[in-house]
């Protein structure tokens, strides 16, 4: 059974005299869905699901943990993936997921606990070990295995790929969202990694100053963000100094030098999303020259100079572009363009 | 239904928590004020019930006490000395075999400390084993020792007291893997690199240090079988001869405030030397040692057959036969068993009332508390029996048949609990904070939690603290020389009475007996568990 998460008026200090890491948090997260909590850290990300779970009181307000058919009062069961797995040291992978189903008996724990461990691919062979003989993709899969094993009403994760490699990290990531996706569950995941939370959550909340600042779709919230600091916590920027624009280095669409209001930016300069920056073939205004072209994973990482200024920008394809270049900036999506 | 009537499901684990952080304090506390409240007892003035004072005697010896400091300050640093080689060796290194080497390396602590200078007098003492075998030699080299024993008291009790150096300084080498051993491997020079690593258990050797001079001051058994007039002997003195209870309490106030302040400062020394981490960590990489390996065990071979076999060897021999032997223990059989029971159910006490206080100060990091909870540990155990001695006397006048062995049941457990509580207490501080939160998130209760997580993390400690209080049971000899009931005299006592009054081939049969009864078994279960590199 899926529940409902309903944060209300949520504020915790650790001392008296020490400022508030949660500032009265208003939120909720309804029943089923998977939301990313993103955020620099010492936001208040880790706290506020700390809170959630019931590892932390807070200082005032509350949460409300309620089923999704408003008829099961029973305090809901919650599985956590800790940030640094907090698997149990003394137990082998089987015993660590036995142990969550404790109230069962015993040939049916054996079961479930077989069942979740090859729902998350732990392979059989690494069932009897213990958690320092496990390689990291292996512990990952057991600390999930260990937070589903009961059957959770809500899931909450706390940078659970953190301590990946890129590869594994994409590995987990597909299963976690396979397994979450099966069983609907209410998902909060904690990462400062914006596109884990966005390839892997129904919404994204930016958690800034101990406050949500922002909640919406993960499209929303990568191109919509209210603010500069926002922005950066949810995805690359390029810098773009204004007086790029002013001489005529770089331009907007349709050749305006004058950035769009809602640009994000700063005194001194713009700043836009990677995949706002185009490369216009060769023409009057080429002043950027190739300085090196590298691959980027399956794009083309690019260093452009112009006299002393130098950027980086990443393209789908290298193919095609001549040794100099023009760059122009296509405007943001607005908001009506946006996928809901 | 409005999800809002229903209950706050939330916020429950903290304040679970709390209550349960109450409810342990409480019996915490309990316990120790029910332990040490007889030494509290003690120096209460005298009421009609107290014993009378035979003789006056003269005032506190104060040269005596500062030559006893300047004995086993020294016999302090030997011991860390020999307790920081002996962990470099176990911990740092390959060493084949390091669990056995360090489960022989424990005998001298969990050997009775009677038994372990007699046999080191046995061995190299006036007519010992060594002389008998190279004469001229040893002639020689005794020509240099001192007509008071100081300097074979300060090596014999650095001997005993340099395994519980090596456990100490052993867990901060183990340390050093968070230090950042690595990079110091790559970058410093050796002489640097043993600067670094010094500097990073600083803490550990100041611990060591004070736990030796602590239980180095109180210690009895071997100054009284060294015949060297230190500090302890001062106060036995007064109780034995004098029958000068109140006059001995009153002259083991100086030295109770010099072990227990010392005892009390190793909570300082250790403050935040844990360093747990929830995350699966790989076992340690350790210096290889190659071909050097057979210098090392040679070492540590040698330095364990003088310490160890020889004296275990000359004990044997003095025993004259197998046949004498066995009738020294036959004749001993009741001693043995009251021994053994009295032991166990000390050990049993201890290990408890340890579980019981060490979980819960274990759960912080407060020097003031950690320093309450090790104060007890300098507490000599010729003063813990007088003050039992004194209060169950005041309480039970005429009573003691009805307790019969219970109150040095008590005594002895009060002895070994400081032990048991402080390993307790480093057990629950290697708990990761996460575990008990995955543990408590996952739903079953306390009992399980308890039976399953943090039981199973404590329990090599709490089976290493049963083992010290069962091994100083075994071997004790202050307490049960006080508080003994008629009939229940242990083994040590005997071997207390025939090392003064009786022929040489039965104290050796005792001592033999004593040490296959303490030792033997822990080295066997210790061997079989693997269990002491895990307590490091």
């Amino acid at each position: 059974m899926a529940y409902r998460i309903e944060c209300i008026d949520v504020s915790k200090r650790f001392c008296e005299d020490a400022p508030p890491v949660l500032k009265e948090i208003n939120w909720t997260v309804e029943p089923g869905r998977v939301v990313g909590l993103v955020g620099a850290s010492g936001a208040g990300k880790t706290t506020l699901l700390r809170i959630i779970a019931g590892l932390e009181c807070c200082s005032g307000g509350r949460v409300v943990l309620s089923p999704q058919d408003s008829v099961d009062a029973r305090r809901p069961t919650i599985g956590m993936v800790f940030q640094n797995l907090a698997l149990w040291p003394h137990l082998t992978a089987r015993r660590q997921v036995e142990y969550v189903l404790g109230g069962l008996p015993r040939r049916q724990r054996r079961e479930r606990a077989a069942t979740v461990l090859k729902e998350t691919r732990l392979l059989p062979a690494a069932w009897d070990r213990r958690p320092a003989e496990l390689s990291g993709g292996e512990a990952q899969r057991l600390a999930l295995a260990r937070a589903l094993a009961a059957g959770p009403g809500i899931l909450l994760l706390d940078e659970p790929l953190a301590q990946l490699d890129a590869p594994l990290r994409g590995e987990m990531l597909d299963l976690v969202t396979e397994v979450i996706d099966a069983r609907g569950v209410t998902t909060v995941l904690v990462t400062h990694h914006a596109a884990e939370a966005m390839m892997l959550g129904d919404r994204i909340a930016v958690v800034q100053d101990g406050r949500i600042e922002m909640e919406g779709a993960a499209e929303e919230v990568f191109w919509q963000a209210p603010s500069l600091q926002i922005a950066r916590l949810t995805g690359p920027l390029v810098r773009l100094p204004r007086s790029y624009f002013a001489e005529k280095l770089v331009a907007f669409n349709q050749g305006s030098a004058a950035p769009a209001a809602r640009e994000w930016a700063d005194d001194e300069c713009i700043y836009v999303r990677p995949q706002q920056l185009r490369l216009v073939g060769p023409g009057e205004h080429n002043q950027w020259k190739v300085a090196d072209c590298r691959p980027d994973g399956a794009d083309w990482r690019l260093a452009l100079t112009c006299g002393s200024h130098r950027i980086a920008i990443v393209v789908p394809q290298a193919a095609g572009i001549g040794q100099s270049v023009a760059i122009e900036v296509k405007s943001r999506p607005s908001p009506d363009r946006l996928l809901r | 239904m409005d999800p809002r009537a229903l209950p706050p499901i939330n916020r429950s684990g903290a304040a679970r928590r709390f209550r349960g952080a109450t409810a342990g304090s409480l019996a915490a506390i309990l316990v120790t004020a029910l332990l040490l409240a007889p030494l509290a007892w003690a120096w209460m003035p005298e009421g009609s019930a107290g014993p009378a004072r035979v003789t006056v005697l003269p005032g506190i010896p104060w040269k005596t006490l500062a030559v006893s400091l300047a004995v086993t300050a020294t016999a302090g640093a030997l011991a860390v000395i020999i307790g920081a080689a002996l962990a470099a060796a176990l911990v740092l290194t390959d060493l084949p075999g390091r669990a056995f080497w360090a489960t022989v390396a424990l005998v001298p602590f969990v050997c009775p400390a009677t038994v372990w200078a007699l046999g080191q007098a046995y061995c190299y003492g006036s007519g010992g084993l060594m002389e008998r075998c190279w004469p001229a030699a040893w002639h020689g080299l005794r020509a240099f020792s001192d007509p008071r024993h100081y300097i074979a008291t300060c090596l014999v009790l650095a001997g005993v007291h340099a395994p519980l150096a090596m456990l100490i300084i052993g867990r901060g080498l183990g340390r050093l893997q968070h230090a950042g051993l690595e990079a110091a491997a790559l970058f410093l020079t050796p002489w640097a690199r043993v600067r670094w690593a010094a500097g990073a258990i600083r803490q550990e050797v100041a611990a060591a240090f004070l736990l030796v001079l602590a239980l180095g001051l109180g210690n009895f058994g071997v100054p009284h079988v060294l015949q060297c007039p230190l500090y302890s002997n001062e106060i036995y003195l007064r109780v034995a001869n004098y029958l000068d209870h109140a006059g001995a309490m009153q002259a083991a106030l100086p030295l109770l405030a010099v072990t227990v302040a010392a005892a009390a400062a190793i909570a300082w020394a250790e403050r935040k030397t844990a360093y747990v981490q929830a995350h699966p960590a790989p076992p340690p990489a350790r210096v290889r040692l190659g071909r050097k390996a057979w210098l090392v065990g040679g070492l540590l071979t040698a330095y364990l057959a003088g310490t160890s076999l020889l004296p275990t060897a000359a004990i044997i021999g003095e025993c004259r036969s197998p046949g004498s032997f066995l009738k020294v223990v036959s004749d001993a059989a009741e001693e043995t068993e009251n021994t053994l029971w009295i032991a166990l159910a000390a050990s049993l006490v201890a290990c408890l009332a340890g579980v019981v206080v060490g979980s819960w100060v274990g759960r912080s990091w407060r020097v003031g508390l950690d320093a309450v909870t090790m104060a007890p540990l300098g507490v000599p155990a010729l003063i813990l029996g007088l003050a039992y001695l004194r209060f169950f006397n005041a309480w039970l006048p005429a009573g003691w048949a009805l307790v019969g062995s219970g109150p040095l049941v008590l005594a002895m457990a009060a002895r070994g609990w400081p032990f048991t509580t402080r390993l307790i207490v480093a057990a629950r501080r290697r708990i990761a904070p996460e575990w008990q939160e995955a543990a408590e998130l996952a739903g079953p209760g306390s009992v399980a939690r308890w039976r399953r997580i943090d039981g199973p993390m404590i329990l090599d400690h709490a089976v290493a603290g049963a083992v010290v209080a069962f091994v100083l049971a075994v071997g004790d000899v202050e307490i049960s020389h006080l508080l003994s009931s008629p009939g229940s005299g242990t083994l040590a006592m005997r071997l207390f009475t025939f090392l003064h009054f009786g022929p040489t081939h039965v104290a050796a049969g005792l001592s033999l007996l004593l040490l296959a009864l303490a030792a033997a078994p822990v080295i066997v279960y210790f061997l079989l568990t693997d269990r002491c590199l895990r307590i490091i």
